[in-house]
This record gives C-alpha cells, structure tokens and sequence, in this order.
C-alpha cells in the first residue's frame, strides 16, 4: 500500500515536472515575442495602408493584414503587450487588497473577522461579471476603466485563502516564538507568515492570470476594453469574426495566440500545484 | 443546520438589494442623463423624455419607486425600442437563451461526470491522459475563440450545419456544443479529482468485502459522495453559461437575452442593460441558493463546513 502511494506520488510530480515545462516554454515564448517583436518588425501598428488591405499570410507579412493593411503580426504582438501588461497589473492590483484584507481578518479573528468575511460573503454573492459590463458601460469603456474594473474581481478569492492560511499559522509554534522575541505583528506577517504562505499563494495567482487574460479579451470583444487605433487580443478576434469569409487569417492567428498562452500559464498553474501539494 | 439556512437567506437578500441600490445609483451617477448623446437634443424634447420616463423626481423618491416595481417585477422601461419595456424583451428572449443554456448544462453534465469517473477509476491510463489532455485544451479555448472556428469549420467550410438564425435541431448544434466544451472540462476535471479522492476510502473496501460487484460499489457508494462538489458548482458553471451565451448568440445570430444584453450596450440602452443585469443577478442568486440549500439537505457537513465564512 505504501509503495504504491509513493510510486503515484512520483506520478504527479513527473506530471508536474512536464506541465511546468511546457507551461513555462509557452509563457516565456510569449512574453519574449510580446517584448521583442515589435522591435524587429518594420511595420506599425497603426498605420493604415489601404492598398494592402486584406492580404493573405505571406513573407513581406507573416500573419496577413487586417481591413485597413495594417500588419496582423505587429498588432498582434502589440495586442500581448497590451493584454499581458493589464493583467499582470491588475493580478498585482488584487494582491494588494486581498493580502491585507485577509491578513487581518484571520490575525485579529473575533469581530473583525466575523465583519470582514460577512462583507466578502455579500460581494461573493454579486454576480462580477454582469456588473463588471454594467459599470463599464456606465464609467465609459477603456483602459482605466477595465483595470478598475479586473481589479476589483479576484481579490475576493485571495482574501479568503490568506484568511484561512493565517488563522492556522498563527497558532503555529514558530510564530509564538517570535512574539516571545517581541516582534509586532507587523514583522512577524512580513518575515514569519508570509514566506510559508508564498507557494500556495503563487498558485492561486498563476490561476488567475489566465482567467484575467480570459476577461480581458472578452471585454474588448464586446467593446468595452482598449480603444481603437490600439488593440488587444480579444479586439482582434472580435474584428478576425466580422471578417471571417473572406479573411480567415485575421481570426486564425490572434486566436491562437490567446489560446496558446491561456494554455502555458494554465499548466504553469496546475505544475507548481501538483509540485506543492507532494511538499 | 437551520441557522446555516437562514444565514444564507438572509444573505442572498442582502446581496439582493445590494445589487439593486449598487444599479440604480450608477444608472442615476451618469452625467447628464441617459440622453445626452451625440446629437444635443432640444430642451422642450428632453423635458417631454424626462417626464416620459420620470427623471425629474428627487432622488430618494425615484430609489422608493424603483425599489416598488422591482419587487413587483416591473423592470421599467427600454430607452432604446419604443413602446417596449424590459419584460416584454425578456418574455421574448429569455426562452431562446434558456434552451441553449439548459441544453449547454446538460451535455456538459451528461458528458462530463461519466468522462470524470473514468479518468478517475483507470488514473495514468492512456483514456486519463487523453481526459487530460482534452481538458486542457477544452480551457484554453475562450468561447469567442471556439465558436467562431467551429461556424468556420463545420458551416462555412464543411457546409454540414447551418451557420446561423434559430430553426430547428440543427440550428442548435453548433451553439450548444460551443457553449458545452467548457462547462464539460470543468466538470470532467471537478469529477475527476473528486472521485480519485473518495476512492481509497475505507467504507468502499467495506463494500468491496461485503462482495457487491465493483459497479455497484462505484455508482451506490462513491458516487454519492463525489458528486455533491460537482452539484455545489452548479452555480459558478451556470454564470460561465451565461458568458458564453452572450458571444455565442452574437457569433450565431440568435435572437436570445444575450444578443440583446450585448447590443444593448453598443446602442447604449440603459434601461435594458439594468433590467437585464438586474434579471441574471436575480437569476444566479437565487440559483446559488437553491443549490447550497441543496448541498446541505443531501449532506449536513456541508452546512457545517460553511458555517464560519466559509471553510474551503
């Protein structure tokens, strides 16, 4: 029984092991050609040459051009940038509201903790994404206004995870050793707490990478996201789906893109939680 | 259990009329009214729109009115279809959008659990890795991706399906499959885990010693107690049906809710964008409800679980 506990243990973490490889060759493959592409292609984004529109793949343009000749690659690249850059911003944003919150609903417990997880029980209950489009069609669409907006979603996971995290660690014998030291509460979240709560903590934040990536595009599809001349990923598939029959490249190649790094940061994800849970 | 009950009730009405002052005083914040647009209307025409639709009340008194038609279901006007109110295009459009989405839930379920289970019980078999595999990509695929490929592959190129409009059986097709891959991979995955963790329980090698056939040891006592996570995630799958409706009655020309939630926020109409927010939230709640209170019937640890600000 044992053995056969251990070799399955093995199992997942070679799994792991893989998920983490391919994940991470997908993210950096990304992430490098959203840095470095722009800067090698001759071509703007914007600038509109309407005697190329609508050209079919070649090797002057690698992935097409659009309606208006604009070149598909350097938009698409620029689409990353643009894309990856809101929603490490707002994964960061959530950081830091959740961190906190929790940090001290699960350190003081009592009525501040009955408080505080009473407000996130109400906000789980409001459906985010209906009101993330309503307050974006109120605020006006755009960029402040969708970071605002992702901002404001994910949080509410991270609050309760660090909650949870914090009321078992603070009984924890090492944290009574630092109180004994004379360390605040300040010093013992920053040196004692939150190291051990880090692997589970960058696993939740690698999920939500991809489910704000997700968002986002969705966002822009509807057209409530970046403005135009400047576009993100779901724009472009939003445009790739106007112009489907007669220029299917415009939808092909954004789409795959979303789709491949959707895919690496979610077996980044899943990687690091297989390789944590055998820990 | 009964205290679990009532916290949740009293909850989700909170969460209620959170969501109902949260959408009456946005609607109300926008700067000049719902009908400053890019054409200046004339004074005289404005004040007729403004008494039409009864803008010109204090604030606390259009609160007090709304509230009254919310709780009496009336959710006001469209500013956009004239002579239109929001019940009207709900009475329409919502049976089209609750087809696609119960038919979604369905295949999602029906596909899901039974690929879940398999996965579980033969784990590191070749049919687990294909599981795998196929779940993977099944959440890669944003709906607005997904959908459109398939109209291009199986309509447009293929010619197999029709590519669009609400008709018959084949017209359902592709949107549902569309709107079902990614509720199936959540499910299959949440299946999946579930299953793989009662499976070394001791009651099951009890009912293994008892000599029932592993069938039924499978489908009388694992499954059981498997599945209450999968039916306690009803809830988040029916708001991610709900989302994929929305692209996938734009994609597919479907004369759903969602095509008009959605077209309604290019025309700006803000009577329709609140009414139909306000329904779906409506909706999700209630539906988050039933399903927790569900959840606690079939299985007292759950109310129990959840009882200090939710233990998961």
């Amino acid at each position: 029984m044992k053995r056969q506990a251990g070799s399955g243990c093995g199992r997942s973490r070679r799994r792991g092991n893989l998920h983490l490889l391919l994940g991470s060759l997908l993210v950096v493959g990304v992430v490098i050609l959203a840095l470095v592409g722009p800067l090698l292609s001759p071509y703007s984004p914007r600038e509109q040459v309407l005697a190329r529109s609508n050209r079919p793949p070649d090797g002057e343009h690698w992935f097409g051009t659009d309606s208006l000749g604009r070149d598909l690659f350097t938009r698409t690249l620029y689409g990353a940038r643009i894309s990856l850059g809101i929603v490490l911003a707002v994964v960061l944003l959530n950081l830091c509201i959740g961190l906190p919150y929790g940090a001290l609903a699960g350190w003081y417990g009592g009525l501040v903790d009955l408080l505080l997880m009473g407000v996130l029980d109400v906000l789980y209950g409001v459906p985010s994404l209906l009101y993330i489009i309503f307050f974006l069609v109120i605020l006006g669409p755009g960029l402040t206004g969708v970071f605002i907006t992702l901002g404001l979603v994910y949080w509410l996971d991270l609050a309760r995870q660090v909650r949870n995290q914090v009321l078992v660690l603070k009984e924890a014998d090492f944290v009574l050793a630092a109180r004994a030291l004379g360390l605040g509460p300040w010093q013992i979240f920053w040196q004692e707490l939150l190291p051990n709560m880090l692997p589970p903590l960058a696993v939740t934040l690698l999920f939500h990478i991809p489910q704000a990536i997700f968002l986002e595009a969705f966002l822009s599809y509807l057209g409530l996201g970046v403005q135009a001349p400047w576009a993100s990923w779901g724009a472009l598939v939003a445009e790739g789906v106007a112009n489907m029959r007669s220029a299917p490249w415009q939808l092909f190649f954004p789409a795959a893109l979303i789709s491949l790094t959707i895919l690496g940061f979610n077996l980044l994800g899943e990687g690091l939680q297989q390789l944590t849970r055998d820990d | 259990m009964f205290m679990y009950l009532a916290r949740r009730l009293g909850v989700s009405l909170l969460v209620l009329w959170l969501i109902a002052t949260i959408t009456f005083l946005l609607m109300h914040s926008l700067p000049g009214g719902p009908f400053t647009g890019e054409k200046r209307l004339p004074e005289a025409i404005l004040k007729n729109l403004e008494d039409r639709y009864r803008l010109g009340a204090p604030l606390w008194q259009r609160y007090r009115a709304f509230l009254g038609n919310l709780v009496r279901f009336d959710l006001g006007p469209s500013y956009r279809y004239l002579g239109k109110d929001v019940n009207q295009i709900l009475a329409e459009a919502f049976p089209v959008s609750a087809t696609l989405g119960v038919l979604a839930l369905a295949l999602a379920f029906g596909l899901g659990i039974p690929l879940g289970i398999q996965g579980a019980v033969r784990q590191g078999s070749f049919f687990d890795q294909l599981i795998v595999i196929f779940t993977a990509l099944g959440m890669s695929l944003p709906t607005f991706v997904l959908a459109p490929l398939l109209l291009y592959l199986f309509a447009l190129k293929l010619g197999w399906l029709p590519p669009a409009l609400w008709g018959g059986p084949a017209h359902l097709l592709l949107p549902v499959v569309s709107l079902a891959v990614l509720p199936t991979t959540l499910v299959a995955r949440l299946v999946r885990g579930s299953v793989a963790e009662v499976l070394p329980a001791e009651y099951l090698t009890l009912a293994r010693a008892k000599g029932l056939a592993e069938g039924v040891v499978l489908n009388r006592h694992a499954l059981p107690n498997a599945l209450i996570p999968v039916l306690a995630y009803l809830g988040p799958l029916a708001a991610g049906v709900l989302t994929g409706s929305f692209v996938i009655e734009r994609v597919f020309a479907l004369p759903g809710l969602g095509e008009h939630f959605v077209a309604s926020i290019y025309n700006r109409d803000y009577g329709l964008i609140m009414g139909v927010t306000l329904f779906y939230s409506t909706l999700l709640v209630g539906l988050n409800l039933l399903v927790d209170l569900l959840c606690a019937c079939l299985h007292p640890r759950f109310a129990l679980l959840h009882r200090r600000g939710g233990g998961y």
